[in-house]
């Protein structure tokens, strides 16, 4: 059978099914504080604020599927990609002053206390690894015990060189992987992006701004300056739980993008529906 | 004025009645035609002949729900349309989408239809939507039956857009296996 021919036989499908779709009782959806409760008393798996179906399904246990927790999906046909602009310039250090400010190394340890959780995020794609340095940090810390920058940096590439800095491994100058900053403090910088108007993806509750630039890489040819090719680097900023994050990556492909922050967000890793 | 009393006028032949089912259902009609065919002319021809199809089947024909009955019309009529459209490789709307949405739970080549088994077939697909929780069911039924795109479906039942995207994934899969399950070639 077609599904042209399918198509045509579900024409013929009850009156009361054809009239009903077209008038939903939407329900009022309940606040993510609420739904986090409710879904801790309900021993949830997956980080409330990102769990695909709470809210109407499982706090309404009179619902016929009330329980039917599935598993945490995005699809990429809704999610948006802003292009950003390439020239975009790094954000200059903040200096603080030593007289004033302490700069403090904190293990892996100490920065999972900070941050009340493991910041490995769920999802990596395969073939990267994590950085010797991966989840440590100097926090800036002033005299009287405030903490002034607390951002963190996750690396995970394919390959690194013997100070920690990521490594191409296939002949094209550039490293395969990302990197994510991590903070409490919202201190890890905005992306520049081509247009005014900005469109967020909703993911499980929290949006998520994404990014896409085609970067160029050398060698550039010395006559005309055109680069070799061109690599995809992609980004996602987003707050959840308080934290913000951003995620920088280089030649991956965009369904691993998604993939990754959406793993973040929900706290285990997600199904990507192409 | 309430289905019977525009029935009874179709019954007497007082052309008041098409006025009066176009002014109660005509957006249900637009809005199949619309989606499978885009806007426009194409679209507004099947709505009219809607209606007039309508006019010529009743009587005899007495609708239990004319509101389904005048969008059931329309839809077939705006999906013939489009069959022969593609025939002429011109095309619109979120049909062709919602084809090859629905070639994941049917992918056969075309085979001869026996009425008994369509019937077969759309008993159990009613028997499946029965079972479906009312809001997954009305996202299916406003994707295959209305075509409508998957962004006016997630502001109708106020979800997001990869809400609705996956709910329909999942239904898709779980249709299909229904099917197989019950011995159904697809």
């Amino acid at each position: 059978m077609t599904s042209e021919e399918f198509i045509t036989v579900f024409g013929g499908i009850d009156d009361d099914f054809v009239l009903q779709a077209r008038s939903p009782a939407v329900k009022k959806r309940v606040s993510p504080a609420l739904s986090a409760v409710c879904l801790a008393a309900c021993a949830a798996a997956a980080v409330l604020a990102g769990v695909f179906y709470e809210n109407t399904t499982v706090l309404s246990p009179d619902a016929p599927h009330a329980l039917e927790i599935n598993a945490p999906a995005v699809a990429m046909s809704s999610v948006t990609f802003n292009e950003l602009d390439p020239l975009a310039p790094d954000a200059a250090r903040a200096y603080y002053d030593p007289e004033l400010y302490d700069t403090v190394a904190l293990d892996g340890e100490t920065v999972r206390e900070y941050y009340g959780r493991d910041l490995t995020p769920p999802y990596v794609p395969e073939g990267l690894s994590p950085s010797e340095s991966s989840g440590t940090a100097q926090f800036i810390i002033g005299k009287d015990g405030t903490v002034a920058e607390d951002t963190v940096w996750l690396h995970y590439y394919r390959d690194f060189y013997a100070d920690g800095s990521p490594m191409p491994d296939d002949g094209i100058p550039i490293p395969r992987g990302f990197t994510l900053g991590v903070s409490k403090l919202g201190l890890i910088g905005c992306c520049l992006y081509l247009h005014d108007e900005v469109s967020a993806t909703d993911i499980a509750g929290t949006e998520v701004t994404f990014g896409h630039c085609a970067m160029p890489y050398g060698p550039y040819a010395p006559e005309t300056h055109e680069p070799s090719g061109y690599y995809d680097l992609y980004t996602a900023e987003f707050t959840v739980g308080g934290v913000s994050y951003k995620l920088t990556a280089e030649r991956l492909t965009a369904e691993d993008v998604v993939r990754t922050a959406a793993s973040i967000i929900c706290g285990e890793p997600v199904d990507i529906i192409k | 004025m309430d289905d019977s009393e525009i029935i009874s006028m179709f019954f007497k032949r007082d052309e008041r009645a098409i006025e009066e089912a176009r002014r109660r259902y005509g957006s249900i009609c637009r809005a199949a035609a619309e989606n499978i065919l885009g806007r426009g002319e194409d679209a507004d021809e099947c709505v009219s002949d809607a209606f007039l199809a309508a006019w010529e089947s009743i009587p005899p024909q007495r609708p239990a729900a004319l509101g389904a009955y005048l969008g059931k019309t329309a839809r077939n009529l705006a999906i013939n349309r489009l069959r022969a459209m593609r025939a002429q490789k011109r095309g619109g709307g979120e049909a062709e989408a919602v084809f090859d949405e629905m070639s994941t739970v049917v992918h056969g080549a075309p085979s001869p239809e026996a009425a008994a088994e369509r019937r077969e077939l759309l008993r159990a697909v009613n028997g499946f939507l029965a079972s479906l929780p009312p809001e997954r069911r009305g996202m299916f039924v406003c994707r295959c039956w209305y075509f409508d795109s998957i962004s006016d479906i997630a502001r109708r039942y106020g979800r997001s857009e990869n809400y609705v995207s996956v709910s329909l994934n999942r239904t898709r899969a779980k249709l299909r296996k229904y099917l197989i399950e019950r011995g159904f070639d697809v």
